[in-house]
């Protein structure tokens, strides 16, 4: 089955009208279709979960703008760089990543538009895959470490471990959330609302986590 | 979808202590939390700058009382001046991050944000909680920096590497006080997160009908920008923490140079950039400083409109400059930095930036002083301190364009002149911002009328008492103090300036007694004070719509449809001198 392109939406907006006095006039509580028995913006909407996402994904940018200035700053003037040897694993374990996020959004777009049997598959994948990368950053940083490259060897390890750690900390925390939606989605057919925002917005995050790493190699693969 | 009987609905109101009172999910019940725990931060602090102020004040006297509290701070007799730094360190901390970013931001905009746009609650009313929660865990981790080994740490508010980079041979509370305090602004970092985002999401979604983003109360307004601030700047904070605790506990580099000599021990460590501490902290510093004083300014707002009865003069532009304001707040960190051995060229853009602020910073003043003339004015308290908000903010805001520029900064740069400044603009008139919004919305939040007579008084003693403690200090800068030292009187061309710090000390002694009439203001109102009405101050926002104190929803399950601006005074043809937002459409005759 092909994969429609715009992702089924959680909270459907019926096209057309014009919400009176226009747009852009309030929040939800203008937006006349969402409005229950007692006006707007009394319940939280899959929206408003999106944006608070969006804005905590501001706010990670704005640590991981702070960690690469230090580290394009420091190693910029530095006399203690020491290029090391990134063990060649790190690409594969890239790929998983990448592939990690591939199959995530299968699960979000079986479990948005129908029943969880059909997204089961995609999160146990999921998770495995993102367990794995994980697991495969463990063996980096242990490959790192029988080499004699420590954090407190030189200006560019210090990075090194850094910028990956945090990177696998905030990934641990988008695990935790996987395993959550694995262990709903084998329990129960229907997901709910709740469970479909709590999808979304790990989705979101999930993929964020993917376009960091991408950034984070480039900085620390390429830029040795 | 159809399956919204499983979406998270209004939370019902909770009936056990617990639920209700310590780990809540009413941003009421919240804010109050927030209020109350700035309120012993704010004590605590002005009790250490007390201690802090007898140094400088008697420099050799012996203080008995102290000195059974802190036997390691007072060896060999007097007051030592790592005692002195670090209570200036502890000082500046608790008040900086858990009152003038607690109270204002999370304490009032909690409590009255989402009643002002006209929601039940915050859009996510279980990280409002954890949020308060994690800052409260923060608040303990640095209050016992205090009493652990080798005391509070030494290095000032700013926690300058390398000083703050090295443990404990840097000093004695550089060992663990100076771990624990870097771990509790890291925690702090993530509190605030949790409520930026929330705040952010609560105003952009969670409107009311008929709360377009130009009927919102000027306050909301500021809380906003805040909340933006405070979710960019401080991820930066805490990147710069994270770098820190590494150089401190992982052996790394990244603020420790190399060759670096200490109490006589070479320090084994290489190539690290001090000045990459800076760049990170002011980062975030410079906001800071906004954070704290935006939502005064928008509670400034709100009660010169209100008590003047007019409509805020120029309410667009007030909008425009606060996110002006904002948004330069960015762009100037390096002015905290002209003697660091920055570029002169990019001093330059950096003192250009600082003193571009001066032009919103003066629309609002001027917009206050606009709405202020012709008004029928109300002189109760929280007015005065409103119009003393306005008052501390430009005799603080000037000298902030004496230092912008790099030539003026050189020699007044870390001299008394700049406490002068930061303290009445960034400290004092931000705690006016928070006294004012105190008396302004006591009687929504407890249902009571605070005492306008004990107001008054407080008022006063205070407003006078805080100029005889920091218009001094801009002289003392002038004439060189430099600050940060727990003693001058060996400095020949400082010989004059000792009775200064005598006066100063005098004046914050009685400054901090006037404190007290506040505190016995609050508690006597909380139990005894009159019965407040829903709308005692005939003002036009939505939380005067609704009974004192409010009910768990606010609006009791009838979210209002608003039909009016936030300042709708003295309209012509109205039947009374003000039109409260949801009020029906006035229908006035052919005019």
């Amino acid at each position: 089955m092909p994969i429609a392109l715009a992702p089924p939406q959680i909270d459907a907006k019926p096209k057309g009208r014009v919400p009176p006095g226009g747009f852009g006039q309030g929040g939800q509580g203008d937006d006349f279709h969402r409005q229950g028995p007692n006006g707007g913006g009394n319940q939280t909407s899959a929206d408003s979960y999106r944006l608070g996402m969006w804005l905590a994904l501001a706010s990670v940018t704005m640590l991981f703008s702070g960690l690469t200035s230090a580290c394009i700053i420091r190693l910029g003037g530095s006399q203690d760089w020491r290029a090391i040897e990134i063990p060649r694993f790190l690409i594969p374990n890239s790929l998983l990543l990448l592939a990690s996020s591939a199959t995530l959004e299968m699960f979000r777009r079986r479990l948005v538009a129908t029943t969880t049997r059909k997204a089961r598959f995609w999160i146990a994948i999921t998770v495995l895959l993102g367990a794995s990368f994980l697991a495969g950053q463990l063996a980096i940083w242990k490959a790192l470490a029988s080499q004699g490259v420590y954090l407190s060897s030189n200006s560019y390890s210090s990075f090194f471990y850094l910028l990956t750690g945090c990177h696998a900390v905030h990934l641990l925390g988008g695990l935790v959330a996987l395993v959550v939606l694995a262990a709903m989605a084998f329990r129960e057919l229907q997901p709910t609302r709740g469970q479909r925002i709590f999808a979304d917005v790990t989705a979101i995050y999930w993929h964020f986590m993917d376009g960091l790493w991408i950034y984070l190699f480039v900085l620390l693969f390429f830029w040795r | 979808m159809s399956d919204t009987s499983h979406a998270h609905q209004v939370h019902a109101a909770p009936t056990g202590f617990i639920r209700k009172y310590v780990f809540s999910l009413d941003h009421k019940i919240i804010g109050i939390q927030y209020y109350f725990l700035a309120l012993i931060a704010v004590f605590l602090g002005m009790a250490l700058s007390l201690i802090f102020r007898l140094r400088l004040a008697w420099p050799a006297e012996h203080w008995p009382m102290l000195a059974k509290i802190f036997p390691a701070g007072f060896e060999g007799g007097p007051m030592t001046p790592e005692f002195y730094l670090s209570m200036l360190t502890m000082h500046g901390t608790i008040m900086v991050f858990f009152v003038l970013t607690t109270a204002p931001q999370s304490g009032f905009g909690n409590y009255v944000l989402p009643i002002q746009v006209g929601a039940h609650d915050m859009a996510f009313p279980v990280l409002n909680m954890l949020s308060f929660w994690v800052t409260f865990v923060s608040m303990v981790v640095m209050v016992a920096a205090l009493f652990v080994e080798g005391g509070a740490p030494i290095s000032g508010w700013t926690a300058y590497a390398p000083l703050s980079a090295l443990g404990q041979v840097a000093g004695p509370g550089q060992g663990l006080g100076q771990t624990l305090w870097i771990v509790s602004i890291a925690i702090f970092c993530l509190a605030s997160l949790l409520g930026a985002l929330n705040f952010i999401t609560t105003v952009l979604n969670m409107r009311a009908k008929g709360m377009s983003l130009m009927r919102m109360p000027l306050t909301v307004w500021t809380w906003f920008t805040t909340a933006i601030l405070a979710l960019l700047s401080f991820p930066v904070l805490l990147a710069g923490g994270i770098l820190l605790l590494f150089d401190r506990i992982g052996g790394t580099s990244f603020f420790i140079p190399a060759g670096l000599v200490v109490s006589d021990k070479v320090i084994q460590h290489a190539g690290g950039s001090p000045i990459l501490w800076q760049h990170l902290f002011w980062f975030f510093g410079h906001p800071e400083v906004y954070i704290a004083i935006l939502p005064g300014m928008g509670v400034t707002s709100q009660l010169l409109s209100t008590f003047a009865r007019k409509p805020i003069y120029g309410y667009r532009a007030m909008v425009y400059a606060v996110f002006a304001i904002g948004l330069l707040g960015f762009f100037v960190w390096g002015h905290h930095m002209f003697l660091s051995g920055l570029s002169p060229m990019s001093a330059l853009v950096f003192s250009m930036l600082t003193l571009t602020i001066g032009v919103p910073s003066a629309v609002k003043t001027f917009n206050w002083l606009g709405t202020l003339w012709g008004g029928k004015i109300r002189f109760t308290s929280p007015m005065l301190y409103a119009i003393g908000f306005v008052s501390l903010f430009v005799s603080g805001g000037i000298t902030g364009i004496f230092l912008g520029q790099t030539s003026v900064d050189i020699p007044l740069h870390d001299t008394y002149f700049p406490v002068g400044h930061f303290h009445l603009i960034m400290g004092v008139a931000a705690i006016f911002g928070i006294f004012g919004g105190t008396a302004y919305w006591f009687p929504k939040m407890f249902g009571r009328m605070m005492n306008e007579t004990l107001g008054k008084i407080h008022f006063w003693l205070t407003f006078i008492g805080v100029n005889a403690i920091f218009m001094p200090m801009h002289t003392m800068g002038i004439m060189g103090q430099p600050r940060r030292y727990a003693q001058s009187t060996e400095f020949l061309y400082l010989a004059g300036v000792q009775g200064y710090q005598v006066v100063i000390t005098w004046a914050a002694i009685l400054t901090a007694a006037a404190q007290l009439i506040f505190l016995v203001n609050l508690f006597w109102s909380l139990f005894k004070g009159r019965k407040a009405s829903d709308n005692p101050w005939e003002a036009t926002t939505l939380e005067w719509s609704i009974p004192s104190p409010p009910p768990h929803d606010n609006f009791g399950g009838k979210i209002p449809v608003v039909h009016h601006g936030p300042y709708e005074y003295g309209v012509p043809g109205a039947p009374r001198d003000f039109v409260m937002q949801a009020d029906p459409p006035l229908k006035l005759g052919k005019a």
